[in-house]
């Protein structure tokens, strides 16, 4: 037998298929990556740690136990510890969760499919919130609504009706509800967006035809098609919500509101780690309920969701008539007061020398261009002379940037895998296990990694301390994201038009350049923005494994509010605000000269 | 040019045969058309000749050379079989110009700049497309797309070509017109053609040969016409529908 007889084997060609290889690999690497650092979680739980001793008698490190367990589900403090926070975190996730989807839905379809005006800078501004980090919004919440009643000064709410808020308004449901919600909407409204861009006008025209209201088509067409991507963004959504600390700790702890989360963050802090990963794994299997949930809808239909054929595709808006200019204002209001007037109030927060006094006495520069004096804020300087704030800055664009790419990249490989070798259960596996870190809270993944790479294994050197853990860690934590965004893009991509690129030679990996990955870019690139500003802006999963040499603006700036030094925390905090969307732009500029000249030439 | 010849083909998809122990040799130069009716196994049996399906028993050669086969467990890809498709949806990429959809095929080829231009300007002029070559497929009509599927077909000279019903989308007046170029491109270049259609006239008007398939199985093979004689029997028969009456007896 001849070699290329051999090499034409069934056999040969699977064991050199590029795709099989890339597979092979890629399951190595996130076995490594994903599932060793959670087995190692389990296995904390479940082992008497060194510090333990002083919680129990009995305890004898390396040795098997059930303690941690049962201290967390079934002793006096389970009350306090898990079941009143998994209560909180229910409630707060599905409330927060149903309002982001249901405003990010109807936003998408209003910028996307509708006429109305002024889409162009409305959109960015649609999605600041997702930008300002969670634990703004808090700040800028308390900053509103702040209650004497915890101690300090008043808030805005006070100052001008001359009452104090009720409780509800100021801590606990309702306010940690309504700030994830508006952290998040946006995160829903550009999954649902990038799903109702590729949706085919002619399907609704059809509609149209038949005679079906405006109603009915929303009902009956437009809805059932984008319906995976809303129930992938229910499930992220939510997901993100139970995971989140800053946030609910700023508006819940002062009044003993806790979630699950917080609870996490609260044991990890008291030294109780083996508790804190008890409930981060109990956090992990919510999460995992209402991905299996999501994955049995959306995975099987894969194919009947292919709407992008080899032929003209067209994208044409709905008339909203008399409804235009009403449901502008509506919106440009609503992302005004969103997007804009947080960012006002951080602002002039940072402006105030004694924090909470409402005087225009009390305005200074202090915060942003002042020299250290040891009478005010312990004698930080404002943060741009700051030296360390430079360098930080630096960082943060580094981190975030390759964090974005190499996620992205990686993670429409991945779906592509997923997509194309649908049924292959390796490709599954590999899907599954891509989305893993997703079902990690942040900050136990940090802990994770802080574990694992603190001294040196086999070939795997002493990553604590580098650069590179950071950027490792941010793109495993985003890869669920990337691979749902790909699988999005690469679902839309007709088999055919490959097919015919393989029919005339070309390799796999030129198909890949130049058929999958122009064709998935207007995707892929909105899934880079969402990565890019997500890095930027993420605190929780990077605080344990930052080093001097290695902090980025956000961790400088949740020092500075550990410190009560507010208004320099919301200063760096507007500078990451800066930072984000200067970085969208450029991103969405980049990505939008190409899909401009796609979309002039559909029209 | 080549000859295909398949040999005890068979293709399952779980319990469903697509195809049954399919034998079929094909000429050089031969407009061989398998018809059928749809689901009767005739993309299947195309995709299989691409090397898009991996048949599960049989053989298959192309020009004397095996690519594929169950028993001596050889598979060629589809890019080393050195044929040209034509998809039903066409499959334009839609990112690219008429120009670079038609290139991409030379530039897996390697051939030198001059060489691709040469080819590139003449299939574009050949098929009337010089003026449009910097439009995107979706500014195209169908008849159009049509056309750049075939110069794509064409630019890489393939010694095959396969076409799964290219021209079913199209409206009737362009179908007919479209028919006659298409033979007219084939006996030009001589390549062996396999079509699949259920279009009965299409058969007829274009074929040297029609296969007609149903279930997975070959029915009838022998009908081997002249055009002269399709269109003589085309004219008599097929408006009273005696056509039907001769393909399925």
């Amino acid at each position: 037998m001849d070699l290329s007889t051999r090499r034409d084997s069934p056999l040969m060609r699977l064991i050199l298929d590029p795709v099989n290889i890339l597979l092979m690999i890629l399951l190595g690497v996130l076995f490594y990556l994903v599932l060793w650092p959670f087995l190692e979680l389990v296995l904390h739980t479940i082992t008497w740690g060194d510090g333990d001793r002083r919680l129990s008698r009995d305890a004898v490190p390396g040795e098997y136990t059930w303690f941690h367990w049962l201290q967390v589900t079934a002793s006096p403090l389970s009350e306090r510890m898990l079941y009143a926070p998994l209560v909180n975190t229910m409630i707060t996730g599905v409330i927060s969760t149903v309002i982001a989807l249901i405003v990010g839905g109807g936003l998408a379809w209003c910028v996307i499919r509708s006429d109305m005006p002024g889409k162009g800078w409305l959109q960015p501004i649609l999605t600041l919130p997702y930008i300002v980090p969670s634990f703004a919004i808090a700040l800028a919440w308390e900053t509103v609504f702040r209650s004497p009643k915890v101690g300090g000064q008043p808030g805005l709410y006070e100052t001008v009706l001359g009452v104090a808020p009720p409780e509800w308004l100021s801590y606990g449901t309702f306010p940690i509800s309504i700030t994830l919600a508006m952290h998040y909407f946006p995160f829903a409204y550009l999954l649902v967006a990038g799903a109702l861009a590729t949706i085919d006008s002619q399907m609704e025209e059809g509609a149209l035809l038949s005679g079906a209201s405006r109603m009915m088509i929303l009902r009956r067409i437009t809805f059932p098609v984008v319906a995976p991507a809303f129930a992938a963004a229910f499930v992220l959504t939510f997901g993100k919500t139970i995971g989140q600390f800053a946030l609910p700790f700023l508006l819940g702890a002062p009044t003993q509101f806790h979630t699950i989360a917080t609870m996490v963050y609260a044991n990890l802090a008291l030294g109780l780690d083996s508790m804190a990963y008890v409930l981060a794994i109990l956090l992990i299997l919510m999460s995992l309920l209402a991905i299996w949930a999501s994955n049995k809808f959306v995975g099987n239909n894969a194919r009947r969701f292919e709407t992008i054929s080899g032929k003209g595709f067209r994208s044409r808006q709905v008339a909203l008539g008399g409804w235009r200019w009403p449901i502008f204002w509506s919106v440009a209001m609503f992302g005004f007061v969103v997007g804009i007037l947080p960012l006002i109030l951080l602002g002039y927060q940072s402006l105030m020398l004694i924090d909470g006094f409402f005087n225009l006495s009390n305005l200074t520069m202090h915060f942003w261009t002042g020299q250290s004096d040891p009478e005010i804020a312990m004698g930080e300087p404002g943060v741009l002379h700051n030296a360390n704030i430079l360098g930080a800055t630096w960082n943060t664009i580094e981190l975030a940037f390759f964090s974005a790419v190499i996620a992205s990249l990686i993670g429409l490989i991945i779906a592509y895998i997923v997509v194309r070798k649908d049924g292959n259960p390796l490709a599954k596996m590999l899907d599954q296990i891509a989305f893993i870190p997703f079902l990690f809270p942040t900050i136990a993944f940090g802990a994770m990694y802080l574990t694992m790479f603190a001294e040196p294994r086999g070939p795997i050197p002493a990553l604590y301390g580098t650069f590179t853990l950071l950027v490792l860690i941010s793109v495993v934590n985003r890869l669920p994201y990337s691979v749902k965004t790909g699988v999005t893009a690469v679902t839309q991509i007709g088999r055919e038009l490959e097919e015919a690129a393989e029919v005339a030679g070309a390799s796999w990996g030129r198909r890949f350049r130049k058929i999958i990955v122009p064709l998935a870019s207007s995707g892929v690139v909105t899934g880079m923005m969402v990565s890019f500003v997500g890095v930027m802006r993420e605190l929780s999963l990077i605080i344990l494994l930052i080093t001097p040499s290695t902090r980025v603006l956000m961790t400088v700036g949740f020092n500075y509010a550990e410190e009560g030094l507010t208004q320099l925390s919301n200063a760096l905090v507007l500078i990451v605000a800066m930072l984000t969307i200067a970085g969208e732009l450029i991103l969405w500029w980049a990505g939008k000269s190409k899909l401009v000249r796609l979309r002039e030439k559909h029209s | 040019m080549a000859s295909i010849e398949i040999e005890n083909l068979t293709k399952r998809y779980g319990a469903m045969t697509a195809l049954d122990n399919v034998s079929l040799k094909i000429e050089s130069g031969e407009f061989l058309v398998l018809l059928g009716p749809s689901g009767c196994g005739k993309t299947t049996l195309l995709r299989c000749l691409a090397g898009l399906e991996t048949p599960d028993e049989g053989e298959i050669y192309m020009d004397g050379e095996l690519v594929f086969s169950s028993k001596l467990n050889r598979i060629v890809p589809p890019g080393k079989r050195n044929l040209g498709m034509v998809f039903q949806s066409y499959a334009l990429w839609p990112h690219m110009t008429v120009r670079d959809n038609v290139k991409f095929g030379l530039d897996v080829l390697n051939l030198s700049e001059s060489d691709s231009k040469n080819r590139l300007d003449q299939v574009l002029k050949d098929l009337g497309m010089s003026d449009l070559q910097n439009r995107y497929p979706s500014e195209l009509s169908g008849g159009q797309q049509q056309r750049v599927a075939l110069a794509r077909l064409l630019a890489t000279k393939p010694p095959v070509f396969l076409m799964d019903e290219p021209l079913s989308n199209l409206d009737a007046r362009l179908r007919m017109d479209m028919r006659v170029e298409l033979k007219k491109f084939q006996a030009s270049t001589g390549s062996t053609t396999v079509y699949v259609t259920h279009d009965q006239t299409e058969a007829m008007t274009m074929s040297t040969r029609v296969v007609v398939m149903r279930g997975g199985q070959i029915q009838q093979c022998r009908l081997r016409l002249s055009c002269i004689s399709v269109q003589r029997i085309l004219s008599s028969l097929t408006l009273s529908g005696c056509l039907e009456l001769i393909l399925f007896r």
